[in-house]
């Protein structure tokens, strides 16, 4: 079954990773382990120039149907961010908004963060946000409070205490979460369903940043069911993303 | 995606025993039952009670796991050096019982591999003959122990090293001959291919962290990179196997 990346970043971030081409290094591995489609965020849009980054995320979109794209947005610059939420959200190979990691910008119920959201809700479109400790999901869910109708994915990163963060947000039907290499901790896959239901989990694979093998190891390692294995990485993803 | 594997596999990072931070099975039937799965001949593991609780209670109990084991699973020591005194009876002890590997946790247990007692531990070690593994993952703490590895001459192996200082790592392995890397913390296929050009593939020791984390997640990118069989078997099995038999 063709898979559908809910998470890849266009950049580079790791000293792993090369340098050189790294739209073909993202699309030789989704030719590798049929990924059909794959939704890009800019690493250099997160912890660089945002502007900038957004912009080569638009142009590969424009290239390639493979790809959808995620705008970045910056607590910092909410100017610069709403303008690039204007000039992309629009298009419809643009699918939905990134906020930053905590540790690189503000926490998720921050005044900058709500203001960012309220920006956003004329589009209609889902977030995806890192939870780096479980304070961050408590963030989460205050901030899902003030907006009940959009749609959160939530991402849980490496040292993060992931159930509590699960446990937290179980409840809060218009948060997912998406399971993926930034996470290797044993059971996340199997926990995430448990609590959250088959429906509420996605996967994505981290690229570049992290190689798809460590999340496709981790779906193929967890004991699911066949059923709850392609909706984790397929079928969930069409309804949270609305493709 | 690739299951079991056709290389032998030795597993030097592995853990048995109740996890205080997660609820997460590190119970020696999962781990048994991950090895069948992925072909995995030995693992060795450490007791989490050894490391989060009493050193000398989870080794006794890693020798009783072992045992029970069969032979699959091989104990590693472990000491915690702020406890001081008794830790140079208990490695004798140790050693009396067979045991050929310690591994040391300073993250976990809230000391610095600088620190008075462990590099007296260290020098122990090293007039026995015994290679130890020790987990590395803050920033100049690899530059601590490549110090220290310069004073001895047994094998260290540095586990657990993170995104954030591999590159410090990197550094201290390719310059410290008795300084070796274990291989959890290269998230890319690329990544192997670009430690072993750095530091040598003679210098890199397979190791998963499971059942804490899944053990395809890290055996898959060392799969998938394209480094040879005969590079892949060594980082498996054989660089292992020549720390522990010199």
């Amino acid at each position: 079954m063709p898979l559908l990346d809910v998470y890849a970043e266009l950049g580079w971030w790791a000293i792993q990773s090369r340098d050189g081409d790294e739209v073909a290094v993202v699309e030789k591995f989704a030719e590798r382990y049929n990924i059909a489609t794959l939704c890009v965020a800019s690493a250099e849009a997160m912890r660089g120039d945002l502007t900038l980054g957004n912009k080569r995320v638009a142009e590969l979109v424009n290239q390639n149907p493979r790809f959808r794209g995620y705008v970045v947005v910056n607590p910092n610059h909410l100017e610069a961010s709403a303008e690039d939420m204007k000039r992309y959200l629009t298009r419809s190979n643009f699918l939905g908004i990134v906020l930053p990691p905590p540790s690189l910008a503000h926490p998720l119920d921050s005044w900058r963060t709500l203001e960012l959201v309220k920006m956003a809700r004329r589009y209609d479109c889902p977030f995806v946000a890192f939870v780096e400790t479980s304070e961050d999901a408590q963030a989460l869910v205050s901030l899902t409070k003030s907006f009940p109708g959009i749609r959160f994915l939530m991402v849980p990163t490496q040292g993060s205490d992931w159930w509590a963060a699960l446990k937290i947000v179980e409840d809060v039907t218009n948060i997912s979460v998406v399971v993926s290499g930034l996470l290797t901790e044993r059971g996340i896959v199997e926990q995430a369903i448990e609590l959250l239901g088959e429906r509420r989990v996605l996967w994505g694979s981290a690229m570049t940043r992290i190689h798809p093998t460590r999340s496709l190891g981790m779906i193929q390692e967890a004991e699911l069911t066949e059923r709850q294995r392609n909706m984790l990485v397929e079928i969930n993803a069409r309804h949270w993303l609305g493709l | 995606m690739a299951g079991q594997v056709s290389l032998p596999i030795v597993d030097c990072n592995t853990w048995v025993g109740f996890y205080p931070r997660q609820a997460i099975d590190l119970s020696p039937q999962v781990l048994l039952s991950l090895m069948r799965r992925y072909g995995v001949a030995r693992a060795l593991f450490v007791h989490t009670t050894a490391v989060f609780y009493d050193a000398r209670t989870g080794n006794d109990l890693a020798v009783q796991v072992a045992r029970e084991s069969g032979g699959l699973l091989l104990p590693v020591a472990t000491l915690n050096p702020l406890q001081y005194r008794g830790m140079f009876e208990e490695v004798e002890r140790r050693l009396q019982q067979g045991f050929r590997l310690f591994r040391f946790f300073p993250h976990w247990q809230g000391w610095l591999p600088k620190i008075a007692p462990f590099r007296d531990l260290a020098v122990f070690l090293n007039e026995r003959s015994v290679p130890f593994l020790i987990d590395c993952p803050k920033v100049g703490w690899a530059t601590e122990i490549a110090e220290l590895a310069r004073e001895v001459q047994i094998p260290i192996i540095l586990c657990d090293v993170s995104e954030d200082n591999l590159g410090e790592v990197l550094c201290v392995v390719k310059s410290v001959p008795n300084l070796h890397l274990e291989t959890s913390c290269i998230t890319q296929p690329d990544g192997f291919e670009m430690v072993c050009a750095e530091v040598g593939v003679d210098k890199l020791v397979f190791g998963s962290g499971a059942p804490l984390h899944y053990f395809a997640s890290a055996l898959f990118p060392l799969l998938h990179s394209s480094l040879s069989e005969e590079d892949k078997r060594k980082i498996l099995v054989e660089n292992l196997r020549r720390i522990v038999q010199a």
